[in-house]
């Protein structure tokens, strides 16, 4: 049955890389969708192709990557099948994206005003470099630039990390995009900062409805700020719930792991040794038999190193990828 | 009560900036800006703040990687900065340092075994197959293969370069380690095991860290104490559980407050945001270093520094203190 | 648990996957076959190598036999590119004359780059007034033109294969000290050279053996990019007189004494002409694959 919040669903994404050294599966089979209006967060470590399946909605992974199989519904029409120029005409305007390095992706020679009104004047054809540049100081101001008409002229390396990065978001939002996919967008950032920017992104989606995908490795920042988790793993999806649901009755090993990796804010015994998992991540050329996380897992069983794993429904929405709960 | 082992007394490091090729004037960053204090053997220090505040340089200032513009650094009562060349040599096999970048602290062109050996060789520990039994011990007490040893960096993963790191530090078996954010570059899953790494090596060798990080939860975890800094300046320092508990200092506070917790049933709560971009260090704020950004400023904090003010054992710098 | 046992009982050890070591030359000789240029490149030079060591055994004729009865020959099936104006066989002189260039190519190349890099690196590392001063001279090298200074020189010691060497020596540190300063410049603050630092190894130790060897991968591009550069060099001396003395015959001398007897008998100065553009090309060729092929792995 359709969904008519629905507002970009994935289905069995693959997105694999074929090197020198052999064929690396960086996106194995993910599922996900996102409402509108909705904060989902992608969570996983380095290498967990989390990053991947970003840049694969917009379709922008670069050979030797290709995207073999799955579909990327966005409103209704599969973005797997549309060509370069139609995604030109998608990517700035109706999805957007911000990186974790705010520096490099903005260009250091162009003020940053000009750079978001190019954003805005290339996907609206009709209106003036005036009006662009209103709409910019409003944007600024909408996303906590102090003295915006000022900041306008200023040149990116005269601005500061979390200024930069709401340069970034400003881009991103001001062809009032229905999705903002977030690449680590905090994770370069000081921590008072860090603050300051979830909560713009709160503020925006509550103030434009803007979907956003926040793809980090911070699960306090997921907890702050998403309404719904995917946690990746090598490649695949580990589990996925409600936010709350997810915290509080994690059900994957991996997941139960990362959570006890935690240090505590509010640690009341001494010095309890940090929980830590095992071992590492596999490499993705030499995956072990069985299911991925096997080697590290501290609950597995005989079918875990024969059988990967289903994802198996565990009820009140929350899927999980993991032959205990067979 | 411990002996103390490193003696910061009113530090101060200032790099110059050129003005420009027009505007000759050259500017001043005040990078660490008159810091005092004591590290006691077989702590844990630690040493928060956001960029800027000097944490990195005051690190590398205690262990004399850098020179100091002012002010003494004392290792067992002996005042580095006074030392020639060829003593300071020889203390060295006493501080090491930790580096945060698993990717660029080791030599990309040097064997593992050539990294680990090196602190051996330069001073003259071992030669030969003792040093390089030496090497094998030290790789098994970081959790690694002995067979690596051959193996270049490019082989290895984060986790694993830092390990190779801790290895090199505490070859000399060190009494003090600087550890600049050892864990910041690494996966979750790893921090943790390099965290407890460390503090199995602390417990076995009685060693002394200063633990530099602006991750306040792994600090709340490791350290003794914890020291706050802003603007090369120290706003607070005490016992790490009383400061966590009950910060005096707002910019504590707000550190705090920032950091997201891993619970979704905690996003509801009143979250003091700290407004505003943190200041350069070359335009200092007249007054206390804080107040462009607290939201509890008053007069008297943009015109006066504030004094370090506390008990001997929690100490903090501000005008109009949480407590 | 007993926090005194060795650590790895308490810690678990990283399970690790038996990495392939990747050997490093066969790494260079995939990426370098698949540069079709720079490996037929690479052929070429290993033959002139070839040719220049066994040239006894290859020449056909001696190359310094003079018989002014064969002034002049056509290209034949005797004298394969002919005989030049003393009756010599073309073909043998070329052949002999690779040594020469050769050496001319490799001498001078190798003791400017030695000195390019000592200096390089001391600039880069040490800075300030040290710096300032070695970058001035060099700067005051590269703005000599090269051909000149290296005239004043020959003119100075006199025209001998050993003073073209000291001659191309002088004029060539220049390029090498500028890349390899700022090689050092761009690796003196990364965390490892802290750390030998901190760890008390001496400033000098920390050039030879963290600094220098993390120089050689450019150094080698360098090296075959700047071999062509000193071999036409040497034949612009020897064009204008200065070079090679008969009868030690490099290539460029061959060309110069050949000029004359273009109209008449052109084999005699274009063969060595040829030879040289050949030898140039393929070590640039090689030079540059190996430099493609050599930054991937920096990259790493």
């Amino acid at each position: 049955m359709e969904n008519r919040d629905e507002l970009l669903r994935i289905k069995n994404l693959k997105t694999y890389f074929y090197t020198d050294k052999g064929i690396v599966p960086a996106v194995d089979g993910i599922s996900l969708s996102v409402d509108k209006g909705q904060i989902i967060g992608i969570v996983g470590e380095s290498g967990c192709g989390k990053s991947i399946t970003s840049l694969s909605i917009l379709k922008l992974v670069s050979e030797p990557g290709k995207i073999v199989e799955g579909e990327i519904i966005f409103q209704g029409e599969n973005l797997v099948d549309k060509s370069i120029n139609e995604m030109h005409k998608i990517r700035g305007n109706s999805i957007s994206m911000i990186f974790q390095e705010p520096m490099t992706s903005l260009n250091p020679v162009y003020t940053i005003g000009k750079q978001v009104a190019e954003a805005i004047l290339i996907h609206k054809k009709d209106i003036t470099k005036a009006e662009a540049k209103k709409k910019v100081i409003e944007m600024f101001t909408l996303v906590g630039i102090p003295e915006p008409e000022k900041r306008f002229n200023a040149y990116p390396h005269q601005l500061s990390g979390g200024l930069r990065q709401r340069v970034m978001i400003a881009m991103a939002l001001i062809c009032r995009s229905k999705l903002l996919i977030a690449d680590e967008p905090t994770t370069a950032l000081d921590v008072t900062i860090e603050a300051q920017i979830l909560d713009l992104m709160k503020k925006l989606r509550d103030d434009t409805g803007t979907s956003i995908i926040m793809i980090t490795h911070n699960l306090g920042v997921v907890a702050e700020l998403c309404d719904y988790a995917y946690v990746m793993y090598a490649g695949k999806i580990m589990e996925h719930a409600e936010i709350f649901e997810l915290f509080k009755n994690p059900m994957h090993p991996y997941t139960i792991g990362l959570l006890k990796s935690i240090p505590q804010r509010n640690e009341n015994i001494e010095r309890k040794r940090l929980y830590s998992i095992k071992g590492m991540v596999p490499n993705l050329l030499a995956l072990p038999k069985g299911c991925r996380f096997r080697p590290r897992c501290d609950d597995a069983m005989e079918i875990c190193s024969e059988k990967e794993p289903e994802i198996i429904d565990a009820g009140n929405g929350h899927e999980v990828r993991c032959w205990k709960y067979l | 009560m411990n002996n103390v082992l490193v003696k910061a007394v009113k530090v101060k490091k200032y790099f110059s900036v050129d003005g420009g090729v027009i505007n000759k004037k050259s500017a001043k960053v005040h990078a660490v800006d008159d810091v005092s204090f004591d590290i006691y053997e077989r702590e844990t220090l630690a040493l928060v703040g956001e960029s800027g505040c000097g944490k990195s340089t005051l690190g590398r200032a205690l262990i004399r990687l850098i020179d100091i513009t002012e002010g003494e650094v004392f290792f067992d009562n002996q005042n580095i900065f006074d030392l020639k060349e060829n003593e300071m040599r020889k203390l060295r096999r006493q501080i090491q340092i930790i580096f945060q970048d698993p990717y660029a602290s080791l030599n990309p062109r040097m064997t593992v075994k050539d990294i680990i050996m090196e602190p051996i060789l330069t001073h003259k520990i071992f030669k030969g197959k003792d040093a390089e039994d030496r090497v094998k011990e030290l790789l098994e007490l970081v959790g690694l293969r002995p067979s690596f040893m051959s193996r270049y960096p490019h082989m290895f993963s984060g986790g694993q370069r830092q390990r190779i790191g801790i290895a090199r530090a505490i070859a000399l078996n060190p009494k003090f380690i600087v550890c600049d954010e050892p864990v910041s570059a690494l996966d979750v899953s790893i921090q943790s095991q390099i965290v407890n790494l460390l503090e199995d090596l602390q417990e076995k060798n009685d060693l002394t860290y200063l633990f530099i990080s602006h991750d306040l939860n792994v600090v709340n975890h490791i350290s003794d104490r914890v020291c706050v800094m802003f603007l090369g300046k120290i706003m607070e320092m005490g016992p790490t559980k009383d400061v966590y508990k009950n910060p005096i200092h707002p910019y504590t506070k707000f550190l705090i407050e920032a950091a997201p917790i891993p619970d979704p049933n905690t996003r509801f709560r009143e979250k003091l945001i700290l407004q505003g971009d943190i200041p350069s260090p070359i335009n200092l704020p007249l007054g206390c270093r804080f107040h462009t950004r607290c939201p509890y400023a008053k007069d008297k904090c943009k015109r006066e520094e504030p004094e370090i003010n506390g008990n001997s054992d929690h100490t903090y710098a501000c005008h109009f203190p949480l407590q | 648990m007993n926090m005194m046992s060795k650590i790895t009982s308490n810690d678990p050890v990283e399970e690790q996957e038996d990495y392939q070591d990747e050997n490093r030359f066969k790494e260079f000789f995939k990426s370098m076959k698949k540069n079709k240029l720079a490996a037929v490149s690479g052929i070429i030079i290993i033959l002139v190598i070839l040719m220049a060591i066994f040239a006894p055994f290859i020449a056909p004729y001696d190359p310094y036999k003079v018989d002014l009865n064969n002034q002049f020959l056509n290209p034949s099936m005797k004298y394969w590119i002919g005989t030049d104006m003393y009756g010599r066989d073309v073909l043998s002189r070329i052949i002999y004359g690779a040594r020469i260039s050769l050496m001319i190519g490799l001498v001078p190349t190798l003791i400017s780059m030695i000195i390019g890099t000592v200096l390089g690196i001391i600039s880069g590392y040490y800075g300030g007034k040290i710096d300032f001063i070695i970058m001035s001279i060099v700067n005051m090298v590269l703005a000599f033109p090269s051909l000149l200074l290296a005239m004043v020189v020959m003119y100075t010691l006199g025209a001998s294969l050993i003073n073209i060497f000291i001659a191309l020596s002088i004029v060539g540190w220049g390029g090498t000290a500028r890349v390899v300063r700022a090689q050092t410049l761009s690796i003196k603050n990364k965390e490892f050279i802290e750390s030998a630092r901190a760890i008390g190894v001496k400033n000098s130790i920390i050039m030879l053996k963290h600094i220098f060897p993390n120089c050689i991968p450019q150094l080698l591009v360098l090296f075959t990019l700047n071999i062509p550069g000193s071999i036409l060099s040497e034949a612009s001396l020897s064009f204008l007189g200065v070079g090679a003395q008969p009868p030690a015959s490099s290539w460029g001398l061959m060309v110069a004494n050949g000029r004359e007897f273009l109209f008449n008998a052109p084999w005699v100065a274009i063969s060595p002409g040829i030879a040289i553009l050949i030898f140039v090309l393929a070590f640039n060729f090689f030079g540059d694959g190996l430099r493609d092929s050599i930054d991937p792995y920096l990259k790493q």
